[in-house]
Formats: structure tokens, C-alpha cells, sequence
């Protein structure tokens, strides 16, 4: 399962980069040190940055949660018209078979590295509901449950998966 | 000192050595006491200064002691600095503490590592992205319009209205050249299923090379074309026969169903290397039946024979109405509404089936003019536009509610819109009597005479007032409708 894990990372790495970039923002923002910034480590690192736990429950849940928003719409926007002319008009236009091809990839890749580690979740779900106000677990409950089962997801490279079998599900409903 | 003084003058001799020790010793006493009073007041003296003093420079006092204290203890105990590691980041700073225990860095570092550097690749990645989008909307912009109407007839073909998918793909296909495999594809499957075999066939032919069609998953299509093909000629082959058979004095049916069987077992057209289709011979076995009038039971044996042999489904659009049909007059309702759900999912539009299906509650002992009226306005709510081929089915089931008037009226819109037939003809003619309407049964006797027809005895005879209304709507051979 670890190297599953690997080969989609290695397989979806704009999306690990752009996940990273994201991560890394956050973490400037929130002024928490980052101990390394590389994109790419064949550790359980890989695609996500070394940093200190965040401090506040904003903070812990902004470091799952803008990531995985920015990856998540950005792979909406690039997976709708590789599912129309891909999948259902079965475009035989090489020009936009070869384009939308590639941005199907990139969505696949964004989708993919969308979520956190599991350290983070862990810390996000710590902070929201041990140290945060009545508002923050309400308000963040719904992102907090989704963010967490996909962490887990993530960790055995089951995003993957599911990026697959949604894009099927997509194409054959439209 | 007078005391002392007063005492010498007073005392004798030997007291006065007695005397002199003692006052020697009271001297000396008081010397020391006074010395160590003097003492005690200058220690007193200087004490007072010093905390007169004191209260002045107490702060500064303080924070002087305290660094001294500092400098003395690292002075006292140089161990306990030499414990603390160095920062793993830059290796010359001791780790903050303010971290907890195990804090790796120094208090420098760790502000240095809050403005990491950001990497180039990820902006690269999504800049990359940006274009790749742009690139796609750029070149899929033109194919917009066309994925909507493929979109529309997917969605049309998921609710099996093969008719409106046909429809709006087949002037989007032959209009330009198309480069959507999706709509050329729904656009066959419309045509197999609809029964319009001859346009998929021509379709195949025109966006797929042979070489394309021997690719596993074109064995669909190639299978479609051999099937028309030896469809289109089995048809010729049989039409052939049935012509050699009524050229003839006599019709013999046995003789021509042998002739047939014969042709299923040996015809093979040479020039196109095709065998005669089996299917195609048994149908018109089965039609060769219903026109001698056979025993329904072994018309739906073959009927059930030829389902059993169309393992593609290709040809289901000739023999499942029929099916139907037969079971209808059988009064086997559960058998014609399992073919009539098969004939509507396979394409909902089909008109044929809800025609059929009509045909049961016509052949019932006491017909049901209700039941098809109400069968026929399901059928009006799925019809594609312009498709009034269930209007004959309509007609009767007016003509046996006794509402003439709306009969003729349906007939005559159903005649304005469709080409005449035989059968049509005559329930046309028969509507024209029931209503009293001479001019229209006059013009059914022209129409039918002109093409070498003459009206059927069953209208004939009601006009004559030998055969009932409910004999003629009775009749099994599609005299009428």
C-alpha cells in the first residue's frame, strides 16, 4: 500500500506541488515555522511540508482546509471539460483531445493531494474541539469530518481511486 | 579619675597595693568596654549609610546582583551550560527551551524558518494549469454547441426516446463533418434499434474504416453491418420465391414455407459470400402464417423461434410487435404486456408497441373501447412529434365506444399525414359508413381500385348489412388497421 501511496504521488506531482505552495502560505500567514519545504521525499512526508503543529484552532483548521478547498475547485474547474469532451462527446479533435487529456490530469493530480496528513487532522480536530468556541465546532464540523476521513483516505492513496471511479460516475450520469 | 584620687590620700600602706591591683584592674575594664562601644557605634554609623544608600540605587543595585549572581554561577558551575545542544539548524546557537524539551532549534532559526522560502514549482504547476484550462475552452469552444445537442441526445437515449435521438443527431451528423465518436454512435444504435438498419448501415461505413471495425470494441457495429446485409439480402432472396410462388395458378402456403426452410438450410449468396439469415426466413414464415390464418399458437412458436435466434437484438424491432400481437388475440394479457415493456424500453417512442398492445383489448369477447382510448393517450404523451401511427388503434376504440364523429375525425387527420395502406383504407372506408359519409367511402373504393385493390368484404358487408360493426373490428387478418 506504501508504494501505491508513492507511485499516485509521484504520478500527480503538480498537484503535490500546488498542494504544498498552499500549505506553505497558510503557514506564513499563521507565522508558523516550517522546518522543510520540499515538495517531492519518499518518506510519509511526501507532498506535504514539515511544519510545526498549528497553535489556535483557526490555524489548524485553515492548514487542512485551504489546501484541500483551492485543490478541490481547481480540479472541479479542470475535470468539467476533459468529462464533456472526453468522456461524453468522445471528441476526435486531436488539438482538444491532447489538451483536455492533459487537464484531466492536472485534475486528477489536484484532487488527489487535496487532503492533509493525518498529524494535521488529528491537530485540526484537537484544537476545533478541545481548545475552540462553541462557534468554531459548529461552523467547522461539516469540513472537520470531511478533511478527517480524507486524511485517512489519502495516507493509503485511495484518492486516487476515488478520483477515478468519480469521473466514471460523472461521465456516465451526464 | 577623682574617685581614684580621693581613695589614694585616704588608704593606708598595705591596703593601698590591694587597692592599686584592683583600681589597675577596674582601669583596664573600662578601657576595653569603651574601645568596643566605639567600635560598635562606627559599625552602627556605617550600617546607617550604607542603607541610606541603598535606597537610592536599589534597582539598579538589583540587576547588577542578579547578573553578578549569573556570572558567578556559570563561573561556579560551567557544566551545566555545556548540556544544552546546539540548534540542528545552524549549529551554533544552544536549542530555545521555550519550546518544550526536545525543541531542535534555536530561538534565530525558528524565526528564520517562519519566511521559508516558497519553491518556484508551485506556482509553475499552477500557472501550467491556467494555460492547459485556457487551452482547452480555446479549442473546445467551436465543439461547445455541438456537445449540447449530443449531450441532449444522450440524455434522450438514457430515457429510450431513440426517435428524438435519431432526430436531432441525424441532421447534426450528415450537416458536417463531426468529430464527436459519441454522437456517431448514438446515432447508429438510434437507427438499429428504430429499425432504420439501411441508414446504420451507412453510417458504419462512413465514420469507421474496416480496419477500425475488426478493433474489439467495433465488433457491435461490424456485426450491425453483416446483420443488414444479409438482411438486405435474404429480403431479395425470399421476395423471389414468394414471387416464383404466386406467378403460379395456385398458391400452395406449405409448398412456399418448404421452399423457404429449404432456402434457410442452403441459400448462400455467392457473389457477397453471405448466408441467407435465418431470422429474416422464419418472419416470413411467421407472415405466411398469419395470411393463411394458422393456429395462433404456431405462429407465436415461430415468433418465439426467432427471438430465440436474434442473439445481437438486431432484428427486435420486426418481431417483437408481433409478439405482441398474437398474444393479444390470444387474450394472453400477461405475455403482450411483457413484449409491449420490452418494445418501450427498448425505444419508448415506438408506437408500434402501444398499437399492439391495443390489439389485445380489441380482441377481448366484449372489446374494451376504454382501455385502448386510454392506452392511446399514453401513447399521444410519448409520441415524437408528428408520429400518429397509433391514430388506427384510436379510431377503433372510438368506433367501439360509438363515437363515430370523433372516429372520422381522427382518421381523416391520421390520412392527411401518412401514406395509404391497404388496411388503412378500408378502416377509413368503414369509419365513412358508420358516419353516414358517402363521399369519403366513395373515395376509399377509388383509391383502393386505382392501385389494383378492392375494398374488403367485411366493409363491403357492413355496408350491406351482413356483417356487424363488431364482426368487422373483430376481423384477425388486418383487413383494418
Amino acid at each position: 500500500m506504501t508504494a501505491f501511496y508513492y507511485i499516485t504521488k509521484y504520478l500527480t506531482f503538480p498537484g503535490a506541488y500546488v498542494r504544498c505552495f498552499w500549505e506553505q502560505i497558510v503557514c506564513r500567514i499563521c507565522k508558523v515555522p516550517v522546518e522543510d519545504n520540499r515538495y517531492l521525499r519518499k518518506d510519509e512526508m511526501c507532498s506535504h511540508i514539515d511544519h510545526e503543529l498549528m497553535p489556535t484552532a483557526s490555524s489548524a483548521f485553515a492548514i487542512c482546509f485551504v489546501p484541500a478547498f483551492f485543490n478541490a475547485l481547481g480540479a472541479f474547474f479542470l475535470a468539467v471539460l476533459p468529462i464533456i469532451f472526453l468522456f461524453v462527446y468522445e471528441t476526435t479533435n486531436p488539438l482538444l483531445i491532447a489538451t483536455t487529456a492533459v487537464s484531466y490530469w492536472f485534475a486528477v493530480s489536484l484532487y488527489v493531494n487535496s487532503y492533509s496528513l493525518i498529524e494535521d487532522a488529528l491537530n485540526m480536530t484537537e484544537k476545533v474541539y478541545k481548545h475552540g468556541n462553541i462557534l468554531q465546532k459548529i461552523l467547522y464540523a461539516p469540513a472537520v469530518a470531511m478533511l478527517y476521513v480524507g486524511a485517512y483516505l489519502e495516507r493509503y492513496g485511495v484518492t486516487f481511486i476515488v478520483a477515478v471511479i468519480s469521473t466514471i460516475v460523472l461521465a456516465c450520469s451526464m | 579619675m577623682d574617685e581614684f584620687e580621693k581613695r589614694e590620700l585616704e588608704t593606708p600602706d598595705e591596703e593601698f597595693a590591694d587597692v592599686s591591683e584592683e583600681i589597675t584592674e577596674e582601669i583596664s575594664a573600662e578601657s576595653e568596654e569603651d574601645a568596643l562601644v566605639k567600635e560598635l557605634e562606627g559599625i552602627r554609623d556605617m550600617f546607617q549609610e550604607a542603607l541610606d544608600n541603598a535606597g537610592e540605587e536599589q534597582a539598579e543595585g538589583e540587576l547588577i546582583q542578579e547578573l553578578e549572581e549569573i556570572e558567578d554561577a556559570d563561573e561556579e558551575h560551567p557544566e551545566e551550560k555545556a548540556e544544552l545542544p546546539l540548534c540542528e539548524c545552524c549549529a551554533e546557537q544552544p536549542v530555545s527551551l521555550s519550546y518544550g524539551e526536545d525543541y531542535p532549534y534555536c530561538e534565530s532559526c525558528r524565526e528564520l524558518m517562519k519566511r521559508y522560502p516558497l519553491r518556484i514549482s508551485g506556482v509553475i504547476s499552477m500557472l501550467l494549469m491556467i494555460v492547459v484550462f485556457g487551452l482547452s475552452v480555446f479549442f473546445g469552444l467551436d465543439s461547445m454547441e455541438n456537445a449540447v445537442v449530443v449531450l441532449e441526445a444522450q440524455a434522450a437515449a438514457g430515457e429510450g426516446k431513440m426517435m428524438s435521438t435519431v432526430q436531432s443527431l441525424y441532421s447534426f451528423v450528415s450537416g458536417k463533418d463531426v468529430d464527436s465518436q459519441k454522437a456517431v454512435d448514438l446515432l447508429i444504435d438510434g437507427f438499429i434499434r428504430t429499425g432504420y438498419v439501411n441508414n446504420a448501415k451507412e453510417t458504419v461505413e462512413k465514420y469507421y474504416t474496416e480496419n477500425q471495425l475488426k478493433l474489439p470494441w467495433n465488433k457491435k457495429y461490424k456485426r450491425a453491418v453483416e446483420f443488414v446485409d444479409t438482411f438486405l439480402a435474404t429480403r431479395d432472396a425470399v421476395q423471389t420465391i414468394v414471387e416464383d410462388a404466386f406467378s403460379g395458378k395456385e398458391f400452395d402456403c406449405d409448398k412456399l414455407i418448404a421452399e423457404l426452410d429449404k432456402a434457410k438450410e442452403n441459400y448462400v449468396d455467392e457473389e457477397k459470400g453471405i448466408r441467407y439469415s435465418e431470422v429474416i426466413i422464419e418472419y416470413y414464415k411467421y407472415e405466411l402464417l398469419r395470411l393463411s390464418g394458422a393456429e395462433l399458437e404456431k405462429q407465436l412458436e415461430v415468433l418465439r423461434g426467432i427471438e430465440e435466434n436474434d442473439k445481437n437484438g438486431f432484428a427486435n424491432w420486426i418481431y417483437l410487435p408481433s409478439i405482441c400481437e398474437v398474444a393479444g388475440k390470444m387474450g394472453n394479457e400477461e405475455l403482450a404486456k411483457e413484449y409491449f415493456e420490452k418494445m418501450c424500453k427498448n425505444n419508448s417512442e415506438d408506437m408500434k408497441a402501444y398499437a399492439s398492445m391495443a390489439l389485445y383489448y380489441r380482441y377481448l369477447e366484449v372489446p374494451d373501447g376504454d382501455a385502448i382510448i386510454k392506452l392511446c393517450e399514453t401513447a399521444a404523451s410519448k409520441a415524437y412529434s408528428g408520429d400518429t401511427s397509433y391514430y388506427p388503434a384510436l379510431v377503433i376504440g372510438y368506433l367501439i365506444k360509438g363515437e363515430g364523429a370523433l372516429a372520422l375525425d381522427t382518421m381523416t387527420e391520421y390520412m392527411s399525414t401518412n401514406y395509404y395502406n391497404v388496411s388503412n383504407c378500408n378502416l377509413y372506408a368503414l369509419c365513412a359508413l358508420y358516419c353516414g359519409n358517402t363521399d369519403i367511402y366513395n373515395n376509399m373504393v377509388q383509391t383502393l381500385g386505382s392501385s389494383g385493390f378492392e375494398v374488403s368484404e367485411l366493409v363491403e358487408g357492413y355496408k350491406n348489412g351482413t356483417v356487424s360493426l363488431e364482426e368487422a373490428i373483430a376481423d384477425m387478418r388486418g383487413d383494418i388497421a
